[in-house]
């Protein structure tokens, strides 16, 4: 029974596509074997019920943290968690995690990884026509998956 | 959320600029002077939704797709309501196997729109929460419930839907696959398992706190003969009005208001209810028995007329969801087509189904090739604008205009979030000239 799946959070149609992209070549080069490799269009209770299955979840997203673009960058639970906005109704990433973290739901392993979106060209991108290129992004996810 | 101003306490302006726990953008202008309200504004600022222009020109295949994408929450409704109606256009049956199924796929989405709303977004209104994660400390097993609720909504969807946003599986004529029996075997034992907790909840929904707030209102919902209206009936109105769906648009009447950019409308230049309380209010004789037991013993009458009771009536029609489920699910067999072929034909035709929030009527035109002529979508919640305002004036009048200004912008948010409104489905224009190049 597969225990271990890779997250992609995002649509392929928003902003934050990078993670559905990142995902698309994770699956074309095939190299999770054993690995479950999920797209979740959005954050939020859906989220947390996809990760029910596994016992160890890897998130991927994209976020704005002013960092060069395509930098990938392991953000720790607390910290994440810590950012939840809890006056506003939005079921982000930060409070879909700590409602999970709340009710005990969250998988034994969990780990978040940031891509930084390039906000500049975000506008002008399609899902035929991305403006960052997933390769180099999926790359590096690779080393930085295979060190724990 | 903006400041109040008070002067001598006889002038009052709140503005609530970015209302919390609805979905998509809504913002609330009231104002009082010498104890009375001046003028109350519920805004929609969404940006306007085209997609009755874009439909134009459009075929009928990609009708169901596009309409989809509407609404995040409730796609499952805008694929079955433009369905109805470009099959009816097309005068064709899709006969009994994908009558039920739909009827199915339709539970999935009520039962994954209610649980999400009932424990996310209302829940903490009624137990003095701010928001859901503080409401899932004081009350985890509660909120857990819930969630598993709503995982088991879209695993419904998911059956014929191959994902559960912006669902792929329905198409005009039926579905593209059938779902696998090993597939419905899993969620036949997940909806049994949620029989229990589903009349848990009714009865938790029953016990919370309620203002007393009762008002006189006009509840408008589908009703068919033969089952609780969900995919399909007549338009029936507490007042008296039934009419085929085809005859809507010659009794509900829509209109721009300069402050909102959603429409609203009027049944006999009237504001009315849809939605769940709307449709326990007209159809509660059709909940199963067990479901009509069990109320009796909550100390909730029906027909109501307490807004409030919203919850409990998105309780019963989660349990009355996995109920349909079950009974349609259990002698499952493979159908030899999932869908029934269909030939474009020219023609006007309605579609109408209850989505979630309310009924959620669509008219189209077809040309003989099957492509779309004209486009008229009448979402739930602008049907709700006139009465959320009607109501606002008088929940906040019956709580006291002379309460901080505080209690009142929490009483008004309360009020506004018992109709569910989900604010981004709730904008479309009238009228609006398209030039092509």
């Amino acid at each position: 029974m597969i225990k271990k799946a890779i997250i992609g959070i995002g649509s392929p149609f928003g902003d934050d596509s990078i993670g559905w992209r990142v995902m698309e070549q994770l699956r074309k080069a095939s190299s999770q074997p054993g690995t479950d490799l999920l797209d979740c269009d959005r954050p939020g209770p859906q989220l947390l019920n996809l990760m029910q299955d596994y016992r160890e979840v890897i998130l991927i997203d994209a976020m704005q943290s002013g960092a060069p673009p395509a930098s990938l960058r392991e953000i720790k639970l607390d910290e994440i968690a810590g950012q939840a906005a809890l006056s506003s109704h939005a079921m982000g990433l930060a409070e879909t995690l700590l409602l999970g973290k709340t009710l005990d739901m969250l998988p034994e392993t969990l780990r978040i990884i940031g891509i930084e979106a390039d906000r500049r060209s975000i506008r002008a991108s399609s899902p035929d026509q991305p403006s960052m290129d997933a390769n180099p992004v999926v790359d590096t996810l690779g080393k930085l998956l295979k060190n724990p | 959320m903006g400041p109040a101003t008070m002067n001598e306490k006889r002038h009052i302006r709140i503005r609530v600029p970015v209302l919390a726990r609805v979905e998509g953008e809504g913002s609330l202008k009231l104002e009082i002077r010498d104890a009375a309200i001046e003028k109350l504004q519920l805004s929609i600022f969404e940006p306007p939704r085209y997609f009755e222009k874009f439909l134009e020109g459009r075929s009928y295949n990609e009708v169901i797709d596009i309409t989809a994408r509407i609404c995040g929450i409730c796609p499952v409704a805008y694929q079955m309501s433009a369905a109805q109606a470009i099959e009816s256009i097309f005068e064709v049956d899709v006969g009994p196997w994908v009558t039920a199924m739909r009827r199915v796929f339709y539970c999935g989405e009520w039962i994954q729109s209610h649980a999400l709303h009932i424990h996310l977004l209302a829940a903490p209104d009624f137990l003095g929460h701010e928001h859901a994660i503080s409401l899932a400390q004081e009350y985890p097993e509660a909120v857990k419930r819930g969630l598993k609720l709503q995982g088991l909504g879209n695993d419904l969807i998911k059956l014929f839907g191959g994902r559960s946003v912006h669902p792929v599986g329905a198409r005009v004529g039926g579905f593209h696959h059938a779902p696998d029996p090993g597939a419905v075997d899993s969620v036949l034992e997940k909806l049994h398992a949620a029989l229990l907790p589903a009349a848990e909840l009714v009865n938790w929904s029953a016990g919370l706190p309620f203002p007393e707030d009762h008002q006189s209102f006009t509840s408008v919902a589908l009703q068919h003969p033969d089952e609780y209206g969900i995919y399909s009936g007549r338009v029936i109105s507490s007042d008296g009005l039934d009419i085929a769906i085809d005859e809507f648009d010659q009794h509900f009447v829509e209109s721009h208001q300069p402050h909102s950019t959603a429409l609203f409308s009027h049944l006999h230049d009237r504001p009315y209810l849809v939605g769940p309380l709307a449709r326990v209010n007209i159809n509660h004789r059709q909940l199963p028995q067990t479901i009509l037991n069990n109320l009796h013993d909550t100390g909730i009458s029906w027909p109501g007329n307490n807004m409030f009771h919203s919850i409990v009536a998105r309780a019963i029609e989660t349990q009355l969801a996995i109920i349909e489920a079950i009974r349609l699910l259990e002698d499952y067999a493979l159908p030899e087509q999932p869908y029934v072929p269909v030939q474009p034909r020219a023609g006007i035709g309605s579609g109408c189904s209850e989505a979630p929030r309310g009924i959620l009527w669509h008219r189209y035109e077809l040309d003989d090739r099957g492509l779309v002529r004209n486009a008229r979508i009448v979402p739930p919640t602008s049907q709700n604008q006139a009465r959320i305002e009607q109501d606002l004036g008088n929940a906040l009048t019956a709580f006291g205009l002379d309460q901080p200004a505080e209690a009142l912008r929490l009483h008004a948010e309360m009020v506004i979030r018992n109709y569910d409104p989900c604010i981004s489905c709730a904008t479309h224009f009238l009228q609006l000239s398209v030039s092509h190049h």
